[in-house]
């Protein structure tokens, strides 16, 4: 179990993390979203000691991290890159060997995995044979090959085409099921709130959003509003509570809400004649409230 | 498996294997191979003189057998006697050339008619003066031991001395000579190990760096296990050329030792204990250099972004090499030179000048420790910094310049205390 407490580091007057908190338990995945430069590689720079804190600590099962459980840590940082003149096989055997394995330990394994992430080229070959998407699939074996229990992915899925980025869920997934705790953070919030049961995002190196998909959702009311009916527009506009209408064609509706209770009233102007396709009241999405946080910086 | 020990294992085979430390390694061998066997040849074709025949037509008697004896390489054709018979025969290509030799009371005069003889002529020439000097002596009715008496040279003893601390210290010109020529091999050796192995540093480094790997290494092991594996791995790289040097030259030492051209070279100076007593401390000079500026080229090879920068991180480093390269071949002409002496003191340039000043005597012992403490207080210092800087170099990616890089680092540095 990763503890991470109320970390602080300051880059001179720039505050570039300000008490950052969460846990992740074993076998639990983490999502840690955020727009550029909103501290989160600075946060995995500081569970991972590449940094030291101002404040704030990192506890791993309950104990303070430190370099006693490197062999525990697979990390995948944001600016990737391998050994261009290493072969597949020497790349591999080299950070698995700094993470405490043996030769003999992970050698007998790698055929496996170069098959489970569809690697195109054998063993021996050399890393600068391979295509950008296939480094970068031997990257991700590099830092899941030695079934470390503390996965820390700084952006996996950037440059991974859709094929590849269900690999490397699928990888995340069987990671999590052996009990490792996971935190990655992303771009793509479809990745984040199909993968991750906990979610941290982060502005400006504050922590403004910590929980579970459904809780946060949830927390912002379920404002969104698929309609299918014989209202028009203007109707519709006209009620008070109502924030925007757009509709994709005449009679089908995405409505926003000022206030979730307004739906009830909509329902009852929608169905006085009866039957009608389409109600669904939803919370906003992850990407949308991304947006909206996002944008109140701006604000 | 112990991390430090996987870097160095990874950092020694890599650069073992590596084609241009193959070549370094070899290429001295190759050239002394290449340098000896082109004198070889040419001391073969000097010596090489073919045999030629040649008439004497001499009034002196002596002058016949003085000549077969004084040239091995020539034969008087004795059946000749007249000058025609000479001219005859030297018409027909029987004969190189003749000498025809006249007396003229206590004068000799010759005179050589010669097709290409000219390799002889100081031999003739050396025979007629001596057939003269006979003439004249027998003239004077000297007798043989006057006659030595007369050729025996004046006695000139040389001692050359060095002054060691208000002491005269006797010195061996010969021993001094294998000293200079020693110190001149030991400053290239010195230029070539620095910069063959301190570019070797920046390279793995800096590949590591730039090519991103560091980041997760430094996840799985400290800055400090990443920056000794490497330097120590390439140090081992550097004491198996060393080892292979040393191997190869005693060897053929051993091989060569009772070949006639190194005996008359070293007569029976010892030449074994001048070079222990040499490169006692050259080598001393050689392994604090090399540190020296491996620890700097770790440091400027943290600093790179992309491994196509290596060549930029390689040049403020070449230049101080160089500079000392320059100042140590300076201190050979001018050893006592005032930018010499300083410049002996200063940690970076001692590796190249030291051993120039040892080599003339121009410095007492106590100066040499105390240089030589200097460099490796200063290496020490050099370590602690660039090892401060290591681990906050490696985690910035900016585009920027060096100093850029620098700058942010330091910053980094602090933020990090």
């Amino acid at each position: 179990m990763l503890e991470v407490k109320g970390l602080k580091k300051s880059f001179g007057s720039l505050t570039a993390v300000d008490n950052v908190k969460f846990t992740i338990e074993q076998g639990q995945i983490m999502g840690l979203i955020g727009q550029n430069g909103s501290g989160k590689t600075t946060t995995f720079r500081l569970i991972l000691k590449l940094l030291n804190a101002d404040e704030g600590s990192v506890l791993w099962n309950g104990q303070p991290f430190s370099k006693k459980f490197f062999n525990h840590v697979g990390y995948l940082p944001e600016e990737r890159g391998l050994n261009q003149k290493m072969t597949i096989e020497h790349q591999i055997l080299y950070f698995a060997r700094l993470r405490g394995k043996n030769k003999n330990e992970i050698e007998p394994l790698i055929d496996d995995w170069l098959k489970e992430f569809e690697v195109v080229g054998e063993r021996k070959d050399k890393i600068k044979s391979l295509s950008k998407g296939n480094q970068q699939k031997v990257q991700l074996i590099c830092t899941l090959i030695h079934e470390p229990d503390l996965i820390i992915l700084d952006e996996p899925f950037s440059g991974l085409d859709p094929v590849n980025a269900g690999l490397l869920e699928e990888g995340i997934r069987k990671a999590r099921d052996r009990g490792a705790s996971i935190i990655f953070s992303s771009h793509n919030m479809n990745n984040v709130e199909e993968l991750c049961d906990n979610l941290v995002m982060l502005k400006d190196g504050r922590q403004v959003l910590y929980g579970t998909i459904r809780e946060i959702r949830e927390r912002f009311g379920r404002t969104r509003l698929f309609l299918e009916s014989s209202l028009s527009k203007e109707e519709i506009e006209s009620i008070d509570g109502v924030k925007s209408v757009s509709g994709v064609e005449e009679g089908i509706y995405h409505i926003q809400l000022r206030d979730a209770e307004v739906g009830h009233q909509i329902f009852d102007l929608a169905t006085q004649d009866g039957y009608i396709p389409t109600f669904s009241q939803q919370p906003p999405t992850i990407e949308e409230i991304f947006k909206q946080i996002a944008g109140e910086i701006d604000e | 498996m112990n991390k430090l020990g996987v870097f160095i294992k990874d950092t020694f085979w890599k650069n073992v294997k590596s084609v241009s430390f193959i070549t370094m390694l070899l290429s001295p061998i190759i050239l002394i191979v290449i340098i000896a066997g082109i004198g070889y040849f040419v001391a073969q074709s000097e010596s090489d003189i073919p045999e030629v025949e040649l008439a004497v037509i001499s009034k002196d008697s002596s002058v016949v057998p003085m000549l077969e004896e004084s040239d091995g390489n020539l034969t008087v054709k004795q059946e000749i006697t007249t000058e025609e018979e000479a001219q005859a025969a030297l018409e027909q290509d029987q004969i190189s050339g003749y000498l025809m030799v006249d007396v003229d009371g206590d004068q000799l005069k010759g005179s050589l008619v010669h097709e290409d003889l000219n390799n002889h002529i100081p031999i003739i020439e050396q025979v007629l003066t001596n057939a003269q000097i006979l003439l004249r002596a027998n003239e004077l009715n000297l007798t043989p031991e006057q006659l030595g008496s007369l050729n025996e040279p004046a006695v000139l003893d040389t001692q050359v001395v060095s002054i060691d601390d208000g002491e005269i210290v006797e010195e061996d010109d010969l021993e001094q000579g294998i000293q200079i020529g020693s110190a001149y091999v030991i400053n290239i050796v010195i230029l070539m190990f620095i910069m063959f192995y301190a570019s070797t540093v920046i390279e793995e480094v800096a590949g590591e760096k730039g090519t991103r790997m560091m980041e997760v290494i430094l996840s799985s092991t400290t800055a400090t296990t990443h920056f000794f594996g490497k330097l120590i791995g390439v140090f081992l790289v550097m004491l198996v050329h060393i080892l292979f040097y040393i191997i190869v030259g005693t060897a053929a030492f051993m091989y060569f030792r009772n070949h006639e051209l190194v005996v008359s070279l070293i007569g029976d100076l010892d030449i074994g204990a001048i070079l222990v007593q040499f490169l006692e401390f050259s080598s001393i000079f050689l392994i604090i250099g090399v540190i020296m500026f491996m620890f700097i080229a770790a440091f400027l090879g943290s600093l790179i972004t992309k491994t196509e920068d290596i060549n930029k991180a390689a040049t403020p480093l070449s230049l101080i090499v160089v500079l000392g390269f320059y100042i140590g071949l300076f201190a050979m002409a001018q050893p006592e030179n005032i930018v010499v002496v300083i410049s002996s003191f200063v940690p970076l340039m001692t590796p190249f000048v030291m051993p120039f000043r040892i080599a003339t005597d121009t410095v007492s012992s106590l100066h040499v420790w105390l240089s030589l403490g200097g460099a490796a207080l200063f290496t020490g210092l050099l370590a602690y910094i660039s090892l401060i800087f290591y681990r906050a170099n490696v985690l910035i990616y900016s585009d920027t310049n060096f100093i850029n890089t620098l700058k942010q680092s330091w910053a980094l540095v602090r933020s990090e205390n």
